[in-house]
């Protein structure tokens, strides 16, 4: 009683109890949240993906043209500069018309402004004959983000068949950005279920696995990657694709988590809270679910979150290699395949721009996988 | 009926290692009577808690037996499977040591006292609330932080959750592992007359490890002593403390420190440490240390033996007392 009526006197104090209050109805998630906000680097980097990932989920809507579209009048034409003053006066965002020129030593043709011509951008407005999509693969639409009234606005600039790559960068990170975490996913469950075996029954169970995982692992990985895309017939759907690469990716990364799964089962196997659950009668299953994965899931998260870096550039390599999606379905390997020409990085650099993407998001994906390795245990 | 509880017959752990097996608990027989209270003592490493551990199945014992003497007669508690285990299971509970390791940070301290409940009876969600409102409140725990997390909670408070966890199902026998040796002082004055007054209201029966003699001293009806996995001695709290029979516990009990200063003591020093259970020596395992030694003590492990109602194990008993 006492105590309240000095909380009443003192705001200072109500304060402060209500904050230590929260501390204690806190769950564990709640508690890994608080100390991952105090991350600044991990916090700026889960902002950046949910930006990326924003963009990827509303990617029909927000490029100008579909993965099918491309104009062969505006074949590597460069970054189109979107401008706001047109001789000092203010128009609000506008391109100007593109004209093509020749040089005159090497004859390379080339596209420059046309200051004559401005190309008022419009927003929310009905795209090309052919820009067609469904929002979530459902309502028909045709609406885009922007588009230059009377002329073309290319962002990054086009690639050799004149298509638009600020869209197929945009297009593509629906691939880039989903197929490892899909793959991911589809590893925790497979590496989940199969290291909870061996982690839980031991004897020679774990032995039979462990033998497999040996196996498995000895095979290089980026050959086996591989080995497997190509056997990926050429006549499928994207969306097929798609499905298989993300099989591909999570049937050679399981292993790995596998084994974190089972050491981390060995070493909760001893804890006495297990024990404690074990007398008080809790079946097999109920102790695996309600207890020893929760214990380590946060931990598993975080690998899972450092992991998914290599998925990415791992996508990347086998479509850069041809061996993932091809044209016209895009990603971000698929765009960097025309790269590899010394004559594109020579007269084309901005066809190198997808590169910046793979290298952002996978930094991004370390820095907050480091955060969340440092939330993972509150309660040291 | 008789007014036996749980017979340990025999009961042998043995750790294996790669190229060592440990022999922790070897032949350890000891009867339980109803409502008593068992201490079991001896220093770290000695098997007090493997015993435990063996006799609720938290680990599996090698070989003997843990009858459990119910209304449908004798049963092996070590063997019993399915239908019979979710019917006994619950008689028989345990107190942990570390209250911090022991409870599950992830969980809610209601959700903590009211899982048993959930594998063991068919309550409803509303019977199951009122069930660890009560028992909270029996062990001194504020309804109102029921629905904290364990880290919320000191380590007082964290014993007294582990108490209303292990209490919920009403066992009729409480393993209390070192229950109170984490804690400050003066909160193991207040568990131990929770579990004092707790084993009054539910005729509970307790066996209470522990290395803290004076704790042990206060709480038990009967104590067991055992020096590397072996009972060296066996008898009534009093007589015991008392006069000690065999060299090693009269070694123990006089390390016990006197509150009056005024007391003088004969510290029995032993020599040498507690040797390596992986690697015990030959016949008494006390012998290497013990200041009664003769040949014999080397080559035979001697029997636990009955003496005037205690059952000790020493040949040289009859010596020891003598020298005195």
């Amino acid at each position: 009683m006492e105590m309240k009526d000095k909380t009443k006197k003192t705001p200072v104090r109500k304060s402060q109890e209500k904050k230590s209050d929260k501390y204690y109805y806190a769950s564990q998630w709640q508690l890994m949240g608080r100390k991952f906000r105090k991350h600044k680097l991990a916090m700026i980097s889960a902002f950046v993906l949910m930006i990326f990932y924003l963009i990827a989920i509303l990617g029909n809507f927000i490029a100008p043209q579909g993965t099918e579209q491309y104009d062969g009048k505006y074949v590597n034409c460069a970054p189109t500069p979107v401008h706001l003053f047109h001789e000092g006066k203010f128009v609000g965002p506008f391109v100007y018309g593109l004209k093509m020129e020749r040089d005159p030593v090497t004859y390379m043709a080339h596209f420059a402004e046309d200051t004559e011509k401005i190309c008022r951008l419009r927003f929310f407005t009905e795209g090309d004959e052919g820009g067609e999509y469904k929002w979530f693969g459902l309502i028909p639409s045709n609406i885009h983000l922007f588009k230059a009234e009377d002329g073309k606005v290319f962002l990054f600039g086009t690639d050799n068949m004149g298509r638009d790559l600020f869209s197929r960068v945009v297009l593509g990170a629906q691939i880039s950005l989903f197929i490892p975490v899909a793959g991911m996913l589809m590893t925790l469950v497979l590496g989940l279920a199969i290291g909870s075996l061996a982690g839980y029954f031991g004897g020679w169970v774990d032995t039979v696995i462990q033998r497999i995982i040996e196996v498995v692992r000895s095979f290089p990985q980026v050959p086996l990657w591989m080995a497997l895309s190509a056997a990926i017939p050429k006549t499928m759907k994207p969306a097929q694709v798609f499905m298989l690469m993300t099989v591909i990716l999570s049937l050679v990364s399981w292993p790995g988590l596998a084994r974190v799964v089972r050491s981390k089962f060995i070493s909760v196997k001893k804890e006495d809270f297990i024990m404690a659950a074990r007398i008080s009668g809790a079946p097999a299953d109920k102790l695996i679910t309600r207890h020893m994965i929760p214990s380590f899931l946060s931990y598993i998260i975080v690998d899972m979150t450092m992991a998914i870096p290599g998925l990415i550039i791992g996508e990347t390599t086998l479509s850069f290699l041809g061996l993932g999606l091809r044209s016209p379905a895009t990603s971000w390997g698929v765009l960097l395949q025309e790269t590899n020409k010394l004559e594109t990085i020579m007269f084309y650099n901005w066809k190198l721009i997808p590169m910046i993407f793979v290298f952002l998001s996978v930094l991004a994906f370390n820095f907050m996988g480091d955060g969340l390795r440092d939330a993972a245990d509150p309660y040291k | 009926m008789d007014n036996v509880l749980l017979e340990i017959k025999h009961l042998s752990k043995v750790y294996e290692g790669k190229g060592v097996n440990v022999k922790a608990l070897s032949d350890v027989s000891l009867t339980v009577e109803r409502g008593e209270t068992i201490g079991i003592v001896g220093e770290s490493g000695c098997g007090k808690t493997t015993l435990g551990r063996c006799v609720v199945r938290g680990i599996d014992a090698t070989s003997g037996e843990v009858l459990f003497h119910t209304d449908e007669g004798v049963i092996d508690f070590l063997k019993i499977k399915g239908a019979q285990m979710k019917k006994y299971r619950k008689d028989i509970q345990m107190i942990f040591q570390d209250p911090y390791a022991s409870l599950d940070p992830r969980m809610t301290v209601f959700d903590i006292i009211s899982e048993p409940l959930r594998y063991n009876t068919n309550l409803s969600n509303r019977e199951i609330e009122l069930a660890v409102e009560k028992i909270a409140e029996q062990v001194g725990l504020n309804k109102a932080y029921l629905r904290r997390y364990p880290h919320a909670f000191s380590g007082g408070q964290r014993q007294r959750i582990g108490i209303a966890r292990s209490l919920i199902l009403q066992p009729k026998l409480i393993v209390c592992d070192e229950a109170v040796s984490a804690l400050d002082v003066s909160i193991q004055a207040q568990i131990i007359n929770l579990l004092e007054d707790l084993q009054k209201e539910y005729n509970l029966t307790y066996l209470f490890i522990s290395h803290a003699l004076s704790v042990v001293r206060h709480i038990s009806d009967r104590v067991m002593v055992m020096y590397l996995g072996r009972v060296v001695e066996f008898g009534k709290t009093e007589e015991l403390f008392a006069e000690p029979r065999h060299p090693y516990t009269k070694a123990l009990l006089s390390a016990v420190p006197q509150p009056d200063p005024d007391i003088l003591v004969d510290r029995i020093i032993l020599e040498g440490e507690v040797p390596n259970p992986a690697n015990p020596p030959s016949g008494c395992h006390f012998h290497p240390r013990c200041a009664y030694a003769t040949e014999r003590c080397s080559k035979e492990a001697p029997p636990l033996e009955e003496q005037d109602g205690r059952l000790v194990a020493c040949w040289n008993c009859e010596a020891c007392r003598n020298k005195e």
